[in-house]
């Protein structure tokens, strides 16, 4: 069994809103194995990011516990010391708004190491290397971000990512706002840089395919609960929850062996209700096909099918 | 071969800017006929929307039509006087555009708009409809769009509605006004794998059911292959190929087509996608002969110096590319 790097215990992140609780992220578990990913999705709105942000402490957590490397968690970012921000970083999905418009490339890569103290009188060369790890020439120091293509962006707020040379780092939606060629390119970057130095990844996408091809890990969010989450080869042969079958009958594909893995078409119907009134009992229980009477009045459990085969669904329920 | 709808020939286009311009669409030729659904596929910065929008005559202000024909019904849509394609806009082409946010008028409530547009619609048509009879087809649209509710809907203001029940409403307005050919600009791209899959099905079916042609534009190249007839390539403003959607899925031709389906991820797992080397051409100073030239696998001599034209290739599969030889 390999080395857990970070566990998630039970997080829970309420939002007080004027029409209610929103309940962003609402009791969920999950670890990631040092040099591994963890994939998380879910349609928009299902608390992927909210899970990532709270993990990150952008937000401090309203219940449950954290442990990174060992040691817990405490309270939103203020309350971490510096040493452990140096470990975990972040990219995030919008690159033209998450570089400053204002500060040169070189200037955006040199503040983490300034930030952390490292490579005091080599930080150039530091520089020179990250740009050259994600593929960038390294006479971009003297560009502004609006000189750059969106794909150009994002691979720099990789490389801005991995200047400290992180533990572990999580990725809200890297390539979703890119082109699929783009896409394709940021993912082999993201995953060599994964073998070199050995980084945990914690991937946020709502595209399954590319799940498929990046997670070892996968677990599936809808209104802020965690539905079900497996290896992602069993993920994808052996789906359990309603939901992720009419998640993977849903997506398109282009050959006729993908279709073939796919379970029988499941009509999509409905959309994501407002988290601000999640429907009682199990959360999807307004679009499922094969919703029960108890489905409505009780949440399920989360159960451990098979060995690192968790769902949340009643007919998987052992019975009392 | 059915009976022709649109034919685009030899059309390109170019954006002015500062003391020179950006030459997107070029040569491209593109053919519609009566009720086919029509895919076309190619990376973003391709020319795809710019292309559409000239068949609308909705293009950017610097926006110049250089050379080309767009024949709609037989009539060139690029000379037609504003009066005339503005009745073509009211009641036989229509288009839904990539973001539903953008498309509707956020200080008007949906009734309203949907009703202005059957009001000019109708009238393009020579009918005169009372309020009674706008709101009542209003209602149906939004019913045919498979909505919850349409009389509350149409009280409600854009804001009020999710992403996918706006993207609806533009189907519905879309569906009104196109009689013969319906444009569907990436309609599912911003909203999730759930809603897009029923937003496709809800258009696959509204399509066969009243006979319209459609032109669908999507990055998302599964979605295409579920619902089209014949896939149009395009890379960089021309075509690179076109098929059969089942017969370019199995055999892509065009070195770029095959590079642009290997950048797609599989479920079935196999290893992480491949980038296509390099970036579409810089607009300004185009590559003089193939396009892809720069980026091809497979670039000969020739390729730099001269374009290459449409190759036949077995039953209605053209491909634009030197490695192939006309085979008629």
């Amino acid at each position: 069994m390999a080395e857990e790097i970070l566990v998630v215990k039970s997080l829970k992140k309420h939002f007080k809103t004027s029409m209610g609780t929103v309940k962003a992220v609402d009791d969920v578990s999950f670890s990631i194995n040092a040099g591994e990913t963890f994939g998380l999705v879910g349609e928009s709105g299902s608390g992927k990011s909210t899970t990532a942000f709270t993990i990150m402490g952008i937000y401090p957590p309203t219940g449950g516990d954290i442990t990174f490397q060992g040691k817990p968690l405490i309270g939103g970012v203020k309350s971490r010391p510096r040493s452990l921000k140096k470990d975990m970083q972040m990219v995030f999905q919008d690159p033209g708004s998450s570089l400053n418009p204002r500060r040169s490339i070189g200037d955006i890569l040199e503040l983490p190491l300034s930030v952390h103290q490292l490579f005091e009188g080599k930080r150039k060369e530091r520089i020179d290397d990250i740009l050259n790890m994600v593929g960038l020439p390294t006479d971009f120091v003297d560009r502004f971000p609006r000189q750059l293509g969106g794909g150009e962006k994002q691979l720099v707020a990789i490389s801005r990512a991995i200047a400290t040379e992180p533990a572990f780092i999580a990725l809200d939606e890297p390539s979703s706002a890119l082109d699929v060629s783009m896409q394709a390119k940021i993912i082999n970057t993201l995953l060599n840089i994964q073998k070199e130095y050995h980084i945990s990844y914690l991937f946020i996408t709502h595209n399954l395919s590319l799940m498929r091809n990046v997670a070892q890990n996968v677990g599936i969010m809808y209104l802020g609960k965690l539905l079900e989450v497996a290896p992602s080869s069993e993920f994808f042969t052996n789906p359990l929850h309603p939901y992720t079958k009419m998640l993977i009958s849903s997506i398109p594909v282009i050959t006729s062996e993908e279709e073939a893995l796919k379970p029988k078409k499941i009509v999509s119907t409905g959309e994501i209700p407002s988290p601000v009134n999640v429907p009682k009992g199990c959360a999807f229980n307004t679009r499922c096909n094969e919703c029960m009477e108890n489905c409505k009045s009780m949440e399920p459990q989360m159960i451990e099918v098979e060995e690192g085969h968790w769902v949340k669904c009643h007919p998987f329920t052992p019975k009392a | 071969m059915s009976e022709e709808l649109l034919k685009i020939e030899g059309l390109s286009i170019n954006y002015k800017v500062y003391e020179d311009f950006f030459k997107v669409v070029h040569n491209a030729s593109f053919r519609v006929g009566q009720g086919e659904k029509i895919g076309l596929i190619g990376e973003s910065g391709c020319g795809k929307t710019t292309t559409m929008r000239a068949i609308m005559r909705a293009l950017a202000d610097n926006a110049l039509i250089t050379q080309g024909q767009i024949l709609f019904q037989g009539k060139d849509i690029i000379k037609m006087s504003p009066d005339e394609i503005q009745k073509i806009r009211r009641k036989s082409i229509s288009m839904i555009f990539q973001d539903p946010t953008a498309a509707l008028n956020p200080v008007f409530k949906i009734g309203e708009q949907l009703t202005d547009i059957i009001r000019y619609s109708s009238q393009a048509a020579g009918k005169h409809l009372t309020k009674e009879e706008m709101k009542e087809q209003a209602v149906e649209a939004l019913k045919n769009v498979a909505l919850p509710d349409p009389e509350r809907i149409l009280q409600n203001y854009p804001i009020q509605l999710s992403g996918g029940m706006r993207q609806r409403v533009c189907i519905a307005a879309a569906l009104i006004s196109s009689g013969d050919l319906l444009i569907a600009d990436e309609p599912g791209t911003s909203l999730d794998v759930t809603i897009e899959d029923q937003i496709l099905r809800l258009l696959a079916g509204l399509v066969e059911k009243r006979r319209t042609s459609i032109i669908l534009i999507s990055h998302a190249l599964g979605a295409v292959k579920g619902m089209v007839d014949r896939v149009y390539v395009m890379y960089a403003g021309s075509m690179v190929e076109v098929a059969k959607t089942d017969d370019l899925f199995s055999e892509p031709l065009h070195p770029y087509t095959v590079d642009l389906f290997k950048t797609v991820p599989k479920i079935t797992g196999g290893g992480v996608p491949e980038p296509i080397p390099g970036h579409i051409p810089d607009y300004l100073n185009p590559p003089m002969g193939c396009r892809y030239y720069p980026r091809c696998k497979h670039a000969m001599p020739i390729c730099d110096k001269e374009v290459p034209t449409f190759r036949h290739q077995g039953k209605d599969h053209e491909v634009a590319c030197f490695l192939f030889e006309d085979v008629n």
